[in-house]
């Protein structure tokens, strides 16, 4: 038992379409581990993720008046996912922004929440996604930052293997 | 009157690893000099080569 602070332990895992995990509910540390596996958390003190947002599901209800009573009770209705971003600091060298340039519009892949980390056991969540945006942020006063906007599948929760 | 000046700093946390991330990567070349560095993910280069950029040098 213990709460943890996600700094330096979560990890977010991009595998691009072709180099897809061939089970998302068990994602092996060798696929973990390859080349094409891209690390999307950055590197510290330079081009690294500060930010995510929309990465999860929107349940909803529908709602089913009747004329028999005022009480009015529900079934489920769809859950819907909305545009997922994920943000990141600009390095000032160009090259050392490997992520910006990277992630143009289009590509597409398999993005993997590891809240845990990556370690055998731990929990994971993989969604398909597609770049829909990269933008620059225009913020004066804030370390300089840019955004990659996501379309998304739906999550397949999954343990990661040995 | 007095002036002060206050100096601030922006905190800029982030979730990266403390030891970065070991990645290989790719840096495209155009005819003009300019360079871009990016991941090897056949979709952003071939994005990069649609502009005039090339592998190697």
């Amino acid at each position: 038992m213990g709460r943890f602070n996600p700094k330096g332990v979560e990890k977010w895992l991009f595998f691009p379409d072709g180099d897809l995990p061939a089970d998302l509910t068990a994602i092996t540390q060798t696929e973990v581990n390859a080349v094409a596996t891209v690390d999307m958390t950055g590197v510290q003190n330079s081009e690294a993720l500060f930010n995510t947002g929309g990465w999860t599901s929107s349940p909803s209800t529908i709602n089913t008046p009747d004329i028999k009573s005022t009480e009015t009770g529900n079934v489920e209705g769809d859950s819907t996912r909305s545009i997922a971003t994920t943000q990141y600091y600009l390095d000032k060298i160009p090259a050392s922004n490997v992520i910006y340039t990277t992630f143009v519009k289009g590509t597409s892949g398999v993005m993997v929440k590891a809240p845990m980390g990556t370690a055998a056991a731990a929990f994971s969540d993989a969604i398909p996604c597609t770049v829909t945006l990269r933008e620059l942020d225009d913020a004066a006063n804030a370390a300089k930052s840019f955004t990659i906007s996501w379309s998304q599948g739906t999550a397949t929760a999954g343990v990661f293997a040995a | 009157m007095s002036r002060t000046n206050t100096e601030t700093a922006e905190n800029t946390g982030d979730m990266a690893s403390p030891t970065g991330s070991n990645r290989k990567t790719v840096t495209l070349t155009h005819k003009d000099g300019r360079t871009v560095t990016c991941l090897p993910i056949e979709s952003s280069i071939n994005h990069y080569a649609a502009q005039g950029f090339k592998k190697g040098k």
